[in-house]
């Protein structure tokens, strides 16, 4: 077995399949993309080669920046919903009480759930007629705070930002329940003889040794947030005039329906570049030394 | 152990989002490019089979969903072609929703695998399909055909026709009237508006009696974009139009700003019903339909939704009374319902043999007065044979002395649908003279993307 594994020709053979998939399906679009962002182009007509255009023209766009900025609050919401909140229900299910596993499946489903149906019916909560969350501002007699949610410009994209850290906390949470129970029961008896308070255990052994699982988490919540499409496609379709516009939707937008394919190529090649930044970043933040039990 | 579980768990993670980046594409591409490949793979073992036959199919794909009754009308003639012709083709119909259908289409043009005849829009939408060498130059069958080629009432065939050369033929006439709902505006005493001012007085006596003026969706920009569109239409006239359009006049003009700022003030008034801005067009429809609004804006296409709708016998059409009356009798309307040939067409003549079938006087008749489709060929018509409705929507029909297309028809997806845009973002509270700019110099940036 070492003898083969050893050999580094018998290495390639089993990783080619592997890699020849990823090639085509990823490495190839990428790099055809990056090319298709320096035209001008229907992708029917003769393309015109135009250097840096897209991408100049593509800052000076109001409704690209707006997309950008949508996408940053989008990471910031996440952020604070998938890893603190996740980590306090985390820590809550961690301490054996009673269903945790009942509640870790619970918090978890959303997850599971097509992003489509979420947005759907999501759709019928926010709606200004019948939806429950007018319904409920009726009842407890606060009337003046109904909305036409995903119809204003400036709630809108608060209104989907909850949404996503609605669906994703409990799946957040779940890898890091994974990391908790990973560390020795040795350690919290240790701390518990010592005295610690629950704060301080979390605080001196849990967080530090699962700060590497924090950092894939990080890695994996940054990425999905700067490519998320879905919920904003169904709820509003980036409208109304742009105010929910992701960089993915925008990139759709400007690609499928105007048939700008090359300006649409440049928004992919940002979001591509964008996204390797968060991975850079987030490495940078966690740094940590690997953790022996 | 528990480390390994801990690697398993992430690495599903990373794998789970990996799909979901998939889910994502074949939402919008892969899932079209796949069930095209399975159509063309079905397509082809189809024309295998059919050829050994004697026949083959040529694929339609076409805007059109359940609710829509026209529909059973299409496929009618589609049947009826396929029973019955020279070539011994078979009509195969496919149905998509818009949006859907809009996605389905450019994917399909970039990877070179369009079905043999489609739908399309007029004017900038089939553009840049035509310069790029995917759509089939049916000139010469026009010309060959005379006949035909008169049989359209003047310069709707000139909507299709770029450089001189004919693409598309069109199979509707189109153009937005107000309905209305005559049981309602007889209980509150109040007569269709012969001028601007009389309407927002009709507008006014509704309201005051605790009736909802007009059914408006917010969710759909073109669709309060057609109103502003009509009113400016009717404060200028088409000179403002075609100023628009061979670039004389910029985006920011003034009356677009006036007609921007006269429907934000019917917001303001509460002539739509509350909460439009989020509404649907399935749901203002509806409430209009179901005799719960006295008024709705809307294209003549929705006649027969409408009529068989509660509201039935009861529901009228008139022209929006222009602002300005000398520019009365403007509208907003155009061709419809258009189709055009692939280049990739496997059967030309048998195609082009089924668009005339379509628009002759056998199914022209059948769509108008079974789906109240107005047909785009000149055309007699036997007013008895039409609902009240129709006849009201036919007579508004003859009566315009200018129609203007749409402008996300015009302009296609750029300024047209950022006019859309910029139409809602003022009925939602943004400056009327600043949203313009905007699109003004979103106009002078786009022409550079």
């Amino acid at each position: 077995m070492h003898n083969v594994m050893g050999n580094k020709k018998s290495i390639a053979v089993f990783v080619l399949p592997a890699f020849i998939i990823y090639a085509v399906f990823a490495l190839v679009p990428i790099a055809y993309n990056v090319y298709v962002s320096f035209l001008q182009t229907d992708l029917m007509s003769p393309s015109k080669f135009v250097g840096f255009k897209n991408y100049i023209n593509l800052f000076r766009d109001k409704t690209f920046t707006g997309a950008l900025k949508n996408n940053i609050l989008m990471v910031i919401g996440s952020l604070i919903a998938h890893l603190p909140l996740a980590l306090f229900f985390g820590n809550i299910l961690f301490q054996k009480i009673k269903g945790s596993h009942f509640f870790q499946t619970v918090f978890f489903l959303p997850s599971v759930i097509c992003g489509v149906a979420v947005g759907l019916t999501w759709t019928f909560v926010y709606n200004s007629q019948f939806g429950l969350v007018n319904k409920f501002f009726e009842i407890i007699g606060m009337g003046g705070l109904q909305k036409t949610w995903l119809a204003d410009k400036d709630l809108a994209l608060f209104c989907i930002i909850v949404v996503v850290m609605w669906q994703f906390v409990g799946y957040h949470m779940v890898i890091q329940i994974a990391a908790m129970k990973n560390i020795p029961s040795s350690y919290y008896e240790a701390a518990e003889i010592d005295g610690a308070s629950k704060w301080v255990q979390f605080k001196s052994i849990t967080f530090p040794l699962i700060k590497p699982i924090l950092k894939v988490d990080a890695v994996l919540i940054i990425t999905g947030s700067l490519k998320y499409y879905d919920l904003v496609a169904v709820m509003t379709g980036g409208g109304p005039n742009h105010a929910t516009e992701l960089m993915s939707t925008y990139m759709f937008y400007q690609g499928f329906r105007t048939l700008k394919y090359g300006y649409s190529a440049a928004i992919g090649v940002i979001l591509l570049v964008l996204c390797m930044c968060s991975v850079g970043l987030s490495n940078l933040v966690f740094r940590t030394e690997t953790i022996e039990f | 152990m528990k480390r390994k579980i801990i690697a398993i768990m992430l690495s599903a993670a990373i794998g789970l989002s990996l799909l979901t980046g998939c889910g994502d594409g074949s939402e919008n591409t892969g899932a079209d490019s796949n069930s095209s490949a399975a159509d063309s793979a079905a397509e082809s073992t189809d024309a295998d089979k059919s050829d050994a036959g004697g026949g083959e199919v040529l694929n339609v794909i076409c805007v059109g969903t359940e609710a829509d009754t026209h529909v059973a009308g299409y496929n009618k003639i589609a049947e009826n072609f396929s029973a019955d012709n020279e070539y011994g083709v078979t009509i195969q119909f496919d149905f998509y929703e818009n949006e859907q259908f809009k996605t389905k289409l450019t994917t399909l043009m970039a990877s070179n695998a369009v079905p043999d005849i489609f739908f399309t829009w007029e004017l900038s939408y089939l553009q840049p399909f035509v310069e790029g060498g995917k759509v089939a130059d049916i000139t010469s069958y026009l010309e060959e055909d005379q006949e035909w080629k008169n049989s359209f009432a003047g310069g709707t065939l000139d909507k299709l026709s770029y450089d001189g050369k004919n693409y598309g033929i069109p199979t509707q006439k189109s153009l937005c009237v107000m309905f209305y709902n005559k049981q309602i505006f007889e209980e509150n005493g109040v007569s269709v508006p012969t001028t601007y001012d009389e309407f927002l007085q009709v507008c006014e006596t509704l309201k005051a009696n605790g009736v909802t003026p007009m059914a408006m969706c917010g969710t759909d920009a073109w669709i309060p974009a057609q109103f502003v569109q009509q009113i400016a239409g009717g404060m200028a006239g088409e000179d403002l139009f075609n100023a628009i359009c061979d670039g004389s006049e910029k985006w920011n003009n003034e009356v677009h700003v006036k007609a921007s700022e006269e429907v934000k003030k019917m917001a303001d008034a509460g002539y739509f019903q509350d909460g439009f801005i989020g509404m649907g067009p399935e749901e203002s429809t509806d409430l209009f339909a179901k005799g719960k609004t006295a008024m709705y804006f809307m294209g003549a296409w929705d006649s027969d939704r409408v009529q068989k709708d509660e509201i039935g016998e009861n529901a009228g059409a008139f022209v929006l009374p222009a602002y300005d009356s000398k520019y009365a009798n403007i509208s907003v309307g155009s061709v419809d319902t258009s189709f055009a040939l692939a280049e990739t067409c496997r059967n030309k003549d048998a195609a082009i043999a089924f668009l005339k079938y379509w628009t002759s006087q056998e199914n022209a008749d059948m769509l108008l007065y079974d789906y109240g489709r107005i047909p785009a060929c000149n055309y007699e018509v036997d007013g008895s044979k039409l609902t009240p409705l129709l006849n009201e929507v036919v007579k508004i029909s003859n009566e315009q002395v200018g129609l203007t297309p749409w402008w996300d028809r015009q302009f296609g997806a750029g300024e047209g649908v950022e006019f859309n845009n910029t139409c809602v973002s003022v009925i939602g509270g943004e400056d009327a003279q600043t949203a313009f700019d905007a699109l003004q110099q979103f106009a002078e940036d786009n022409a550079d993307r």
